[in-house]
């Protein structure tokens, strides 16, 4: 599990960028989408997703503004247009990683 | 049970909020607050007890000292952020002084050489710089006129040759250190960083430049006050340049 968790970390931020690919939501909406679309695979303690996002905001990837909801203060996120660069240069990566890996590991998933 | 004790959501934020240390640490407290309590909600939505619901949201948020951890940058993250900021402002210096040189060349033509290049009255140079620049300036009457002549042309050439090409040294570095750098660490200094350092560094440097000019001091090779107003006019317009940005990220909430 831990071996697991460790491999989530290196890649949070392909996966924070690409869930965000299909709109902006805060990070309460990122998180529960991010453990939906991987099945459970996905189960980091929730605060420490934050500070990814607050970095690929620092980086220009990701934009947010702040919305009240319920009486509270809620910051929602967004891909910029280098995020969304960003995340299409991953994928296109991530595609040739995983193929070569397949190649030789001729595994199929 | 009183609604104090039955808050374990706002135990967990108070006990947060005493161990996180980090800018605007209100507004990290904010967004956590509102994670927690629509994990509460979630957690009532499908039949949990309030206390089940917050014990469920805390658990799952993590624990407090995991959020801390996670909070905090490493220092080999800010240490190489640090390293290239100071390159940025490297190659922006140098670029600069290629500016500079430009703004003493239309010195030259709108005020005279004169005004760049001529030392103060009644300065002597050394006989053997004379012999030199009278060598190199022959339509030049007197030592004084072809230290002018010197003084005003390496105003604009070392610093237009120099700058552009130590500048795009320095940027082709950057920009390579950068690339490898930002494939193993995200940005650990705020946004609002660099702009903030290029206003302080080139603002200084104008008002130094600026004050040399208007007390007519020397440093180095006599010359005329355009050679150092050349800079100050351009250190200014960078720390110009960069304080809209600057001002943006010390306004914008984090």
């Amino acid at each position: 599990m831990n071996r697991e968790r460790e491999r989530l970390k290196g890649h949070l931020d392909l996966l924070l960028l690409s869930v965000l690919a299909a709109g902006p939501a805060h990070g309460y909406a990122i998180i529960m989408a991010l453990r939906a679309r991987s099945a459970g695979t996905f189960d980091l303690p929730e605060g420490t997703v934050y500070p990814a996002l607050h970095r690929l905001e620092d980086a220009g990837l990701l934009t947010s503004y702040w919305a009240e909801a319920d009486g509270r203060k809620r910051r929602v996120y967004g891909l910029t247009s280098r995020g969304e660069a960003a995340l299409a240069a991953e994928r296109t990566e991530w595609t040739r990683f995983a193929s070569g890996i397949q190649a030789v590991l001729g595994w199929t998933v | 049970m009183d609604g104090v004790s039955d808050d374990l959501v706002g135990a967990y934020l108070a006990e947060l909020r005493a161990k996180l240390h980090v800018p605007a640490a209100e507004l990290v407290l904010a967004e956590a607050e509102d994670h927690l309590r629509e994990s509460v909600a979630a957690g009532l939505a499908i039949g949990m007890t309030e206390a089940a619901a917050q014990e469920a949201a805390i658990s799952a948020f993590g624990p407090v000292r995991a959020v801390v951890r996670a909070h905090r940058r490493t220092r080999l993250q800010l240490a190489g952020d640090l390293v290239l900021a100071a390159w940025k402002l490297g190659w922006t210096g140098m670029f600069a002084i290629a500016g500079s040189g430009l703004v003493a060349l239309a010195m030259d033509h709108l005020l005279g050489r004169r005004f760049v290049g001529q030392a103060p009255p009644g300065y002597s140079f050394p006989a053997a710089k004379c012999q030199y620049w009278l060598s190199t300036w022959p339509s030049a009457h007197t030592c004084a006129e072809a230290a002018m002549l010197e003084n005003s042309s390496d105003a604009v050439s070392l610093r237009v040759f120099g700058g552009a090409v130590g500048g795009l040294v320095l940027l082709a570095g950057y920009l390579v250190a950068r690339a490898i750098w930002r494939r193993r660490a995200v940005p650990a200094l705020p946004g609002g960083f660099f702009p903030a350092a290029a206003v302080a560094v080139f603002g200084l440097g104008a008002v130094v430049l600026a004050l040399i000019t208007l007390t007519g001091s020397q440093i180095g090779v006599p010359t005329g006050p355009g050679a150092y107003l050349s800079g100050a006019l351009v250190a200014l317009a960078v720390a110009a340049a960069y304080a809209p940005a600057a001002r943006r990220a010390l306004r914008a909430p984090r």
